[in-house]
């Protein structure tokens, strides 16, 4: 195993890489205000309201991801009546709603815990000193909340890095498709290495990066 | 005029009375003391007055205005203004955690208060007055039980409320850090400013008190002079609860 052969198989499987980074910090960057929207849904005073949201979250934590990408896929343009509308949705796009799905429905149960952490006082002061409901939940509650759900952003977030490569199931290429593919046509397994390393390199750069931020709610 | 005027308040948690129709006058200066026993309604009146509770009946003027009128109330802009009016300090102090203690007062006010731009010189005045300038870039949780409530006080008293709520502004705190709480309200009662104070401290209640409300049951007692509550109180109950509070 020389140089060039390591080199050229980090370039072979690192074509997915963009793919890959590009789910994620989608992912990311959607779920994360949804699942709040969400978290506030579920306790909001308005019931269907609420039982949307509940059946929402039950429904995306109780069914494996890979089921709801190959559901939103090859099932949602069967859907009489709308179904048109998604026969045209492309592969990677139906990736991205089932994972930004997916992933809103559990930070929305993270938050939810965290808003449990913060306590009745808070709103009360905020409420004496004249803030508005949105000056409490945004100054007050918000960030004493993310506080609480920090760590279990960290593991989530963690978790999705692994979760790209369920992109597999909809064959849509990214870092494992071309491991995949470069042992199937080599016959060699060291480009599933270089895929294992890859997402270590990814998950220690974000690991790092979490524990910084945590250290910014450090109070 | 008489700054707060209470009329017939009546308030209720399911169908277990807390308040049956309570009233009296706060008038500019004054500082009121409010003692009873546990479950007599002292904290649900205070709640009631700046709005964390709704209450059932009654009638509640601010500065002369309509607060509460036969049990309602007026449009939310309005109701919020007249609310605003008051400031309160609770027992568990309900400073922001995530915030230093300079935070926790120039945020809200600058939150309340746009364009106000003498945050950073009141914030400096009410914390030297609390004797707490030197902890303004620390976190509440590096500070102790009395300290916080001191910072509670001055954080209160930021957007110059016309009058004072104090909810068993002590109870939460150890014997020996009383104290530096209390000299504080002293020093605003002596400085004139109209205080409310729910409290458990018979003697500040006897000492900086011009007068003494006493609650059973969600009524007001007896009411009075803290030398007439305290010598000779004319209710039986009065007596009875002060008998056991001197115990």
């Amino acid at each position: 195993m020389d140089f060039a052969y390591i080199a050229s198989t980090f370039l072979r499987v690192g074509a997915g890489l963009g793919t890959t980074l590009k789910l994620f910090f989608i992912t990311i960057l959607a779920s994360l205000p949804l699942g709040f929207l969400i978290t506030l849904l579920l306790r909001s005073g308005i019931t269907p309201l609420r039982w949307l949201a509940k059946v929402f979250v039950y429904l995306m934590r109780s069914t494996p991801l890979v089921l709801q990408l190959l559901f939103i896929y090859f099932g949602l343009p069967y859907l009489p009546g709308v179904g048109n509308y998604f026969s045209t949705m492309g592969r990677f796009t139906a990736t991205i709603w089932g994972f930004v799905l997916n992933y809103a429905a559990y930070f929305a149960e993270i938050f939810r815990g965290g808003l449990l952490a913060v306590e009745a006082g808070q709103y009360e002061a905020a409420k004496v000193l004249g803030l508005t409901r949105w000056q409490t939940i945004t100054r007050v509650v918000f960030p004493q909340m993310l506080r609480v759900a920090m760590p279990s952003i960290s593991n989530e977030t963690i978790t999705l890095v692994k979760d790209t490569s369920l992109m597999f199931t909809l064959a849509v290429p990214e870092v494992l498709q071309f491991a995949k593919s470069a042992v199937s046509s080599t016959g060699k397994t060291f480009p599933f290495v270089v895929a294992g390393i890859i997402y270590l390199v990814m998950n220690l750069a974000i690991t790092w990066l979490l524990k910084a931020a945590e250290k910014r709610f450090d109070y | 005029m008489a700054f707060l005027e209470v009329r017939q308040l009546k308030k209720s948690f399911d169908t277990l009375p807390v308040l049956r129709g309570v009233s009296f006058t706060v008038e500019q200066g004054d500082v009121i003391a409010i003692i009873g026993p546990s479950g007599s309604g002292k904290s649900t009146l205070l709640r009631c007055l700046i709005d964390l509770e709704t209450v059932d009946e009654g009638t509640v003027t601010i500065g002369g205005e309509p607060f509460i009128t036969n049990g309602q109330y007026p449009i939310p802009r309005h109701r919020r203004a007249l609310s605003g009016r008051m400031g309160m300090v609770f027992q568990s102090f309900n400073l922001f955690p995530h915030m230093t203690v300079r935070q926790n007062l120039i945020e809200p006010y600058r939150m309340t208060t746009p364009g106000a731009t003498d945050g950073e010189e009141k914030c400096r005045r009410l914390l030297e007055k609390v004797g707490l300038w030197d902890k303004a870039d620390v976190y509440p949780s590096k500070l102790s039980g009395g300290q916080k409530q001191r910072v509670a006080i001055a954080r209160a008293l930021m957007k110059s409320p016309e009058l004072m709520l104090f909810d068993e502004p002590t109870s939460a705190l150890d014997p020996q850090l009383t104290g530096e709480v209390l000299s504080i309200m002293r020093q605003l009662a002596q400085e004139h400013m109209t205080m409310l104070v729910v409290t458990h401290e018979m003697s500040f209640a006897q000492d900086a008190a011009t007068q003494v409300l006493f609650m059973k049951d969600g009524l007001i007692a007896e009411a009075g002079p803290p030398p007439v509550i305290f010598t000779r109180p004319q209710n039986p109950e009065t007596a009875a609860f002060l008998g056991t509070a001197a115990r």
